[in-house]
C-alpha cells in the first residue's frame, strides 16, 4: 500500500510514541524531569541487540531482555537519587549525568563493542509487531494512570507535602513512575535497534533525552495521547523538510516555541483523545451545522 | 502515658541555622480534646505542627502519639498511625477534582488490588475489581464531601472550588485518612465572622462524629475561645501561658505578647 519509506516513518513514529507514553508517566503525570531517557533507550536496543545477535535468541525474548535490564537500571540509578529527596532540579541533573556516564560505558565495554557499535541486526522491527506492542503499551498506561496509582502520581506531582500527608510515600511512588518509564524507554529501544539495525553509542546522546523530554512537554503534562501525537509530529517534522536540509532542524526550535506561546500545558494539556470525545465533537460540529446535513442527530 | 493522653509534646526545640524556632516546649493534649495553638505571627505554631508530622525533624525532644514515641518516623507512616493535618496555605491536588482529591486520601488503607493486577487485568468492558474498587470509594468519599458540605461541586476540579470551599476539602480529605488525631493550621484563614461561626460548628460537629482529638493553630479569637477545652500559648518559640480560654483571655502575659505593652481589653 504504502512504499517502505511511509512504512520506516510510521515505525519510528510508533517506537518513539512507546518511549514518549512511558516519560510522560514520569514527567507528565509524576512531576519529575528527566533528561537521561536515552540511557534507558540504549541500555534496551543494547541488550536485545546482544540477545539476538550474540546469543542468537528470539526477539520478543530480546524485547523481554531489554525490559528488564533498563527497570534494573531505572532501579539502581533512582533508588539513592529520589530516596535522597533531592529538588526536583537536582534530580534532572543527575539524571543527565546519567545519560552521559551511559554512553561512555557503552564505548568502552567489550559487549558493546565499543564506540564502533553493533550491525547487521536482524529486521524485526515490522509495522505490524511494532504496532501491536504500542497498542499493548498504551493499554498499560492507560491502566496505571486510571488506577490508584495513577491517581497518587498525579497527586505526588499537584503537591508532594500535600501528598507526604494524605500518607503517600512519595519515594516510592516517583521509582515507580520512573521503572515504568524505563521499561517503555526499553522496549522502544529494542525496536529501534532491529528498525535501524546498527547500534552505536553517539545515537543515545543528550539531544535525544531532551528530544523526548521536548515531546513529551509539547503534547502536554498530564495526557497519553498528546504526547503521541507530539511524537509523530517531532518524527515527522524532519522528513516532511527534507529539503530545506540543515533549516529543517531550525523547524523543531519553531514548533516548540510556538506550543509555548499558543498552548503552555501542552497541545493536549490534561485532556486525552477518546472515542467518546471524537462522538462528542462530531455531535457539536453537527448542531453548529458545521459538518454534515442539516438536522440530522447521530443515534447512540 | 496512658490512653487519655492523644498527643504529648515534651521538650521540643527546633533550630534552623542559629535561630530556635521552637524552643523547649512541652505539652499534653487529651484524647476527644480541642486545643489551641496561639502566639503572634512568627511565633512557630506551625513549625510545631511541622515537626508533629515530620515534615522537619526536632532538633531536641520528643513527640508521643498514644504513648508511641513518633519522633523521626516517616510522613507516611504518622499518617498511617492516626495523624491527619491541613494547611495553612492549601495544598490540595489542584488538577484533580474533588472527589478524587477525597479519593486519594481513602485508598491509602485497604487498596483492593495491586500493581500488577491494575496494570494487567483492566479489560475494558469487563467488570473486574478495579472498577468495582472505583465504584465503591466514589460513594465512600461522596460521605466525607457531604460531611463537610461540598457534595455539589464532585466532580469540579479543587483548584476551580471558591477558597472557603477549599478549607473544607481540606478537612474531608484529612478526614478520609480516618485519623484519631486531627490538626489545623489556621482554618479559618481568610473567612468572614459569618463563615467563621458556621467553621466552628463544623468542627465542634466532627469532632465528636470522628471521635476526634483536635490540635488547632488559630488567630479568630472568637473561634479559638468558642472551641477550645484548652489554650497554649507560645511566643517566640517560646512557651507563654497554658489554661483554658478563660484564664488566657486575662493573662497580663498574653496581651502583652499580643497587643505590645500595657492594656486593657
Amino acid at each position: 500500500m504504502f512504499s517502505s519509506y511511509i512504512w520506516g516513518v510510521i515505525t519510528v513514529c510508533m517506537y518513539t510514541s512507546i518511549i514518549v507514553v512511558g516519560l510522560a508517566v514520569f514527567t507528565g503525570f509524576t512531576g519529575l524531569v528527566s533528561l537521561g531517557h536515552a540511557a534507558f533507550v540504549a541500555i534496551g536496543a543494547y541488550t536485545c541487540a546482544i540477545l539476538t545477535k550474540t546469543f542468537e535468541l528470539p526477539f520478543f525474548v530480546g524485547v523481554i531482555g531489554a525490559a528488564l535490564t533498563s527497570g534494573l537500571a531505572s532501579l539502581i540509578i533512582g533508588y539513592p537519587t529520589l530516596r535522597a529527596k533531592l529538588r526536583s532540579d537536582y534530580f534532572t541533573i543527575t539524571t543527565l549525568g546519567f545519560g552521559e556516564a551511559m554512553r561512555v560505558i557503552l564505548e568502552n565495554l567489550e559487549i558493546t563493542n565499543g564506540a564502533r557499535g553493533i550491525g547487521g541486526l536482524g529486521n524485526y522491527s515490522h509495522p505490524i509487531t511494532v504496532f501491536v506492542i504500542l497498542v499493548i503499551v498504551l493499554w498499560v498506561t492507560k491502566n496505571y494512570i486510571f488506577s490508584r496509582y495513577g491517581r497518587m502520581s498525579i497527586s505526588v506531582r499537584e503537591d508532594p507535602i500535600a501528598a507526604e500527608m494524605a500518607g503517600i510515600n512519595v519515594v516510592q511512588v516517583r521509582l515507580r513512575a520512573l521503572l515504568f518509564s524505563a521499561i517503555c524507554a526499553g522496549i522502544g529501544g529494542a525496536i529501534y535497534a532491529h528498525y535501524i539495525r546498527f547500534i552505536q553509542p553517539s545515537m543515545f546522546i543528550s539531544t535525544q533525552s531532551t528530544l523526548y523530554t521536548a515531546i513529551v512537554v509539547a503534547g502536554g503534562m498530564g495526557s497519553i495521547t498528546g504526547p503521541c501525537i507530539a511524537a509523530c509530529i517531532f518524527t515527522m517534522i524532519p522528513e516532511v523538510l527534507r529539503v530545506a536540509d540543515q533549516w529543517r532542524m531550525v523547524a523543531y526550535g519553531a514548533v516548540l516555541v510556538a506550543i509555548m506561546v499558543l498552548r503552555p500545558s501542552g497541545i493536549f494539556g490534561y485532556k486525552e483523545i477518546t472515542i467518546r470525545g471524537m462522538r462528542n465533537l462530531v455531535r457539536r460540529l453537527r448542531k453548529q451545522k458545521l459538518i454534515g446535513p442539516e438536522g440530522v442527530e447521530i443515534d447512540e | 502515658m496512658s490512653k487519655d493522653t492523644a498527643l504529648k509534646i515534651d521538650g521540643l526545640t527546633k533550630a534552623f541555622g542559629g535561630i530556635k524556632a521552637v524552643e523547649n516546649l512541652s505539652f499534653e493534649l487529651k484524647t476527644g480534646e480541642i486545643m489551641g495553638i496561639i502566639g503572634p505571627n512568627g511565633a512557630g505554631k506551625t513549625t510545631v505542627f511541622n515537626l508533629i508530622t515530620s515534615v522537619y525533624q526536632p532538633t531536641e525532644g520528643n513527640i508521643y502519639f498514644e504513648g508511641q514515641n513518633i519522633t523521626g518516623k516517616q510522613p507516611e507512616e504518622i499518617v498511617k498511625l492516626g495523624i491527619a493535618r491541613t494547611f495553612q496555605n492549601i495544598r490540595l491536588f489542584k488538577k484533580l477534582t474533588v472527589i478524587e482529591n477525597v479519593i486519594t486520601a481513602l485508598d491509602l488503607n485497604n487498596p483492593k488490588y495491586n500493581v500488577m493486577q491494575a496494570l494487567f487485568t483492566n479489560f475494558p468492558f469487563v467488570n473486574n475489581k478495579i472498577k468495582k474498587s472505583e465504584i465503591e470509594l466514589r460513594e465512600e468519599a461522596k460521605k466525607y464531601l457531604r460531611d463537610v458540605g461540598i457534595e455539589e461541586y464532585a466532580y469540579k476540579t479543587a483548584e476551580s472550588l471558591p477558597y472557603g470551599l477549599q478549607r473544607k476539602l481540606e478537612i474531608a480529605r484529612a478526614l478520609a485518612l480516618n485519623p484519631r488525631l486531627l490538626l489545623l493550621d489556621e482554618p479559618a484563614a481568610g473567612m468572614n465572622p459569618e463563615e467563621t461561626r458556621e467553621l466552628t460548628e463544623l468542627i465542634r460537629t466532627l469532632a465528636k462524629k470522628f471521635d476526634l482529638s483536635v490540635l488547632l493553630i488559630e488567630h479568630h479569637m472568637d473561634l479559638v475561645m468558642n472551641l477550645c477545652d484548652h489554650l497554649y500559648v507560645i511566643n517566640f518559640g517560646k512557651f507563654l501561658a497554658e489554661g483554658t480560654p478563660e484564664v488566657i483571655q486575662n493573662d497580663p502575659k498574653v496581651l502583652e505578647a499580643y497587643l505590645g505593652g500595657e492594656a486593657d481589653a
